[in-house]
């Protein structure tokens, strides 16, 4: 009897632990418009750098970034997931209602784990390219220990994205009155109903298979396509 | 120099990586670079068959382009699809050739190789510019044989 009432006083001790980590999630505050280097991994150069790009990125784009590195997302909320907790300071910052537009690079290092927190409107399709830009320019510096550079990179390369894609979100969203995102998409399709118009003739593959066909196939049927020069050095 | 995937260093091959990402920003067409051991004696056949192996040929626009180079009996191609190959002038290929050449001879690899990218891209972006977002998923942009 005197064990299952201490092992219950245990568990609920258990319990509440539990429940007050979770509670117990630090939310620090932003330092910075920019650049809150709280891992401390970034050089003045680094930031002034970093935030020259991130201020001229969001007079071009009306979208601010953020760049948020902890040392590792344990010292702020234990057993949190580094893009959950990434989340998190997202909307505690409330970084979008600033200018609407807020993208959130999220650099924790002890995690190895960087993410990109987008706004809710550009969510959908921006994904896979965020993916892209982290795996091909943040990445790679990342692993090398070149953290300055690698969101120098990631940051270059996400503005000129968006310095070149807000051009059509906003037409989009200025000729339709439906949220942008949808809109967009309309406008991609139209894009696609139209091209076929100017050059791809939909018939003209069908003949091109047509006649290679017919054609004796002397050689290995790869060599009817394309064209190149070859040499040596 | 037994391992090929040596052939860029770390850096070289993060500046191609980027050279190449940002190309596709601008067009619809893709670039990639293959690097083999041997090519045999028709380069520009080796480059056509890696084209197929990476999956290139047969995309919406035709448009995909292959910087083909074999390291041991070192050999370069350049090749292009069908629909490229019908835009540009057949001198155009042999242009990229000699700039890249010119640079590899110079063992100045990354360089090349840089620039065959910068003009090749220029046509594709005039030829094929991209209107849509780019959501395609891209798998390596260089890739090694064996």
């Amino acid at each position: 009897m005197r064990k299952t009432v201490f092992l219950m006083i245990f568990t609920a001790l258990l319990l509440s632990a539990a429940f007050t980590a979770r509670a117990d999630v630090i939310i620090p505050q932003p330092a910075d418009e920019y650049i809150n280097d709280f891992a401390g991994v970034l050089t003045a150069t680094d930031k002034s750098s970093i935030s020259s790009m991130l201020r001229q990125a969001s007079l071009k784009t009306g979208a601010s970034i953020e760049v948020v590195t902890v040392n590792s997302v344990a010292d702020y909320a234990p057993g949190e997931d580094p893009e959950n907790f990434a989340l998190t300071l997202f909307k505690a910052w409330k970084l979008e209602e600033k200018t609407g537009k807020a993208i959130l690079i999220f650099v924790s290092i002890k995690d190895r784990q960087v993410s990109m927190e987008l706004g809710s409107a550009k969510q959908g399709f921006y994904d896979n390219l965020m993916r892209k830009v982290v795996k091909a320019r943040m990445v790679p510096n990342f692993k090398e220990g070149d953290y300055g550079r690698g969101i120098y990179e990631g940051v270059r390369t996400l503005s000129q994205i968006l310095t070149k894609q807000t051009d059509i979100m906003d037409i989009a969203a200025r000729y339709l009155p439906i949220g942008g995102a949808f809109a967009f998409l309309l406008l991609v399709i139209l894009i696609l109903v139209l091209l076929p118009k100017k050059g791809n003739k939909p018939g003209q593959d069908k003949t091109a298979e047509k006649a290679a066909k017919k054609q004796p196939q002397k050689k290995e049927t790869q060599d009817i396509f394309g064209g190149g020069a070859a040499g040596s050095w | 120099m037994a391992d090929i995937s040596m052939f860029f260093s770390l850096d070289d091959r993060m500046e191609l990586e980027s050279a190449l990402l940002n190309a596709s920003y601008k067009t619809t067409g893709e670039i990639r670079i293959r690097v083999e051991k041997k090519a045999g004696r028709d380069p520009l056949g080796a480059a056509r068959r890696a084209f197929i192996s990476a999956g290139l040929k047969n995309s919406h626009d035709r448009n995909n382009v292959l910087f083909y180079i074999s390291v041991f009996d070192r050999r370069f191609a350049v090749f292009g699809d069908d629909e490229i190959n019908k835009k540009v002038s057949p001198e155009f290929w042999e242009t990229v050739k000699k700039a890249v050449i010119a640079k590899f001879s110079e063992r100045e690899f990354k360089l090349g190789l840089l620039g065959g990218i910068t003009i090749v891209s220029e046509k594709l972006s005039g030829f094929f510019p991209d209107e849509k977002i780019d959501l395609k998923e891209n798998p390596e942009s260089i890739t090694f044989e064996g």
